[in-house]
């Protein structure tokens, strides 16, 4: 491939370019005058071609920009009050389960909890001395929730208790794609648990000592990814 | 078709510089088509402004689903119509049941670009100069301009490597720049209504 630059802008306006490609060329316009004029002038032209063009002197990206530089970036822009996650930071909530986990490793002979079984297939999950349990405060089951979408690169968008032994948690993709994940605890009659689970992988594992119950679905996803984001719960 | 997902996505990561490689891109056309709308220069460009603005400050809700201009289109669409209903409102002339009957007249008016512009001149002498452009290269770039084929489709129809489709749009468009570079932008002159 070796196109010159002029090409390859030629490309970026069919939007032919690879993400590499863009990002190099998003960086080429704005580091270099001439560059950006081609690209106006190639926008022009177009705009030009299909009737489209008013003023060839207008240019209104820099008040747009202006606008923008003055204010907040964009992950502040979207700030949601009700995510956790905004309010306390992933890799302190990360630093927060693994305490949370050391000292439930610690206590354990001293509550006389039964250890993770290594031969059990199910106890790879995730780390298995973080415990989902709904005895523990909703927000120590959160920094779990947070955990458990860390395992496929899910951000947790918001989550709430969908019966007094589940909770359901919303997750957003890199794609942009949603993940629901229902969590139900040990002694949800499966009765319930059938009400409760419309579609998706439903598997029976363990956190910690305590059986529970995930169900992975998505209405955006395709069944081999919905596979492979239940796999990660088992190869961590 | 268009896949811009990945400046979308460089946006979506706090890139200003990708979104204003998007505004650049973009511009012409939105203030074009709200002017369609309101028959006024000035109030376009500031809606068309808007839109740029506030589709930054939702770029997380765009999904990807449609083109990226379809949704900032959306989005001015509805700036104006605010902007209608609200003139509307204050000058006790219009009921709301108006308000799309007045969009749809001006939209309907303008449709014959002399009543819009005198940007004619330039439309003109671009086309004509795509007439003139060695047939091969003419029938490559029309098929991506006009009929909005990718590379990919373009090939097939042309029964030609990809290569070739990438080279002649560039080479047409390296043309038509001469004539447009050439142009005298002093004598454009644009009726603002």
């Amino acid at each position: 491939m070796n196109e010159t630059l002029e090409q390859r802008l030629s490309m970026l306006l069919d939007g032919e370019t690879t993400p590499f490609e863009t990002k190099r060329l998003v960086d080429e316009i704005h580091c270099n005058p001439h560059i950006k004029a081609l690209w106006l002038r190639m926008n022009k032209q177009r705009a030009a071609l299909k009737g489209e063009l008013i003023d060839p002197t207008l240019d209104i990206s820099a008040s747009v920009m202006s606008h923008l530089n003055s204010t907040p970036q964009i992950s502040h822009l979207n700030s949601k009050p009700w995510q956790f996650s905004h309010f306390f930071p992933t890799h302190y909530l990360k630093a927060c389960c693994y305490l949370l986990g050391f000292f439930l490793v610690l206590s354990s002979p001293l509550l006389n909890l039964k250890n993770f079984s290594p031969s059990d297939p199910i106890s790879k999950l995730s780390n298995p001395s973080k415990t989902f349990n709904r005895n523990i405060p909703l927000p120590g089951n959160e920094a779990l929730l947070v955990d458990l979408g860390s395992n496929f690169n899910g951000n947790l968008k918001n989550y709430r208790m969908v019966s007094d032994n589940a909770i359901e948690a919303n997750y957003q993709l890199p794609d942009n794609e949603a993940v629901k994940i229902k969590v139900f605890f040990n002694g949800v009659p499966q009765s319930e648990r059938l009400n409760l689970i419309e579609s998706g992988i439903t598997l029976h594992t363990k956190s910690g000592n305590e059986p529970i119950v995930l169900n992975v679905s998505s209405d955006q996803i395709s069944n081999s990814k919905l596979i492979k984001i239940s796999n990660t719960f088992f190869t961590k | 078709m268009d896949n811009e997902l990945a400046l979308i996505e460089l946006v979506k990561k706090g890139d200003k510089k990708a979104y204003n490689t998007l505004v650049l891109k973009y511009q012409d056309r939105l203030v074009y088509s709200v002017y369609k709308f309101l028959k006024d220069f000035e109030l376009a460009q500031d809606i068309a402004q808007e839109a740029f603005i506030k589709a930054y400050k939702n770029i997380e809700k765009f999904r990807g689903d449609s083109q990226f201009y379809t949704w900032i289109y959306r989005i001015a669409i509805n700036t104006a119509k605010n902007v209608v209903s609200t003139k509307a409102r204050k000058s006790e002339i219009y009921d709301n049941d108006t308000t799309d009957q007045l969009l749809s007249e001006s939209a309907a008016t303008s449709e014959n670009p002399e009543n819009i512009l005198q940007a004619e001149q330039l439309r003109s002498e671009i086309n004509k100069a795509l007439q003139n452009l060695p047939e091969d290269i003419r029938v490559t770039l029309s098929l991506r301009e006009f009929d909005g084929l990718s590379y990919e489709e373009i090939a097939k129809v042309l029964e030609c490597p990809i290569g070739t489709v990438r080279s002649r749009i560039h080479k047409g468009r390296e043309m038509l720049d001469q004539t447009f570079s050439k142009y005298d932008m002093s004598n454009f002159e644009v009726r603002k209504i």
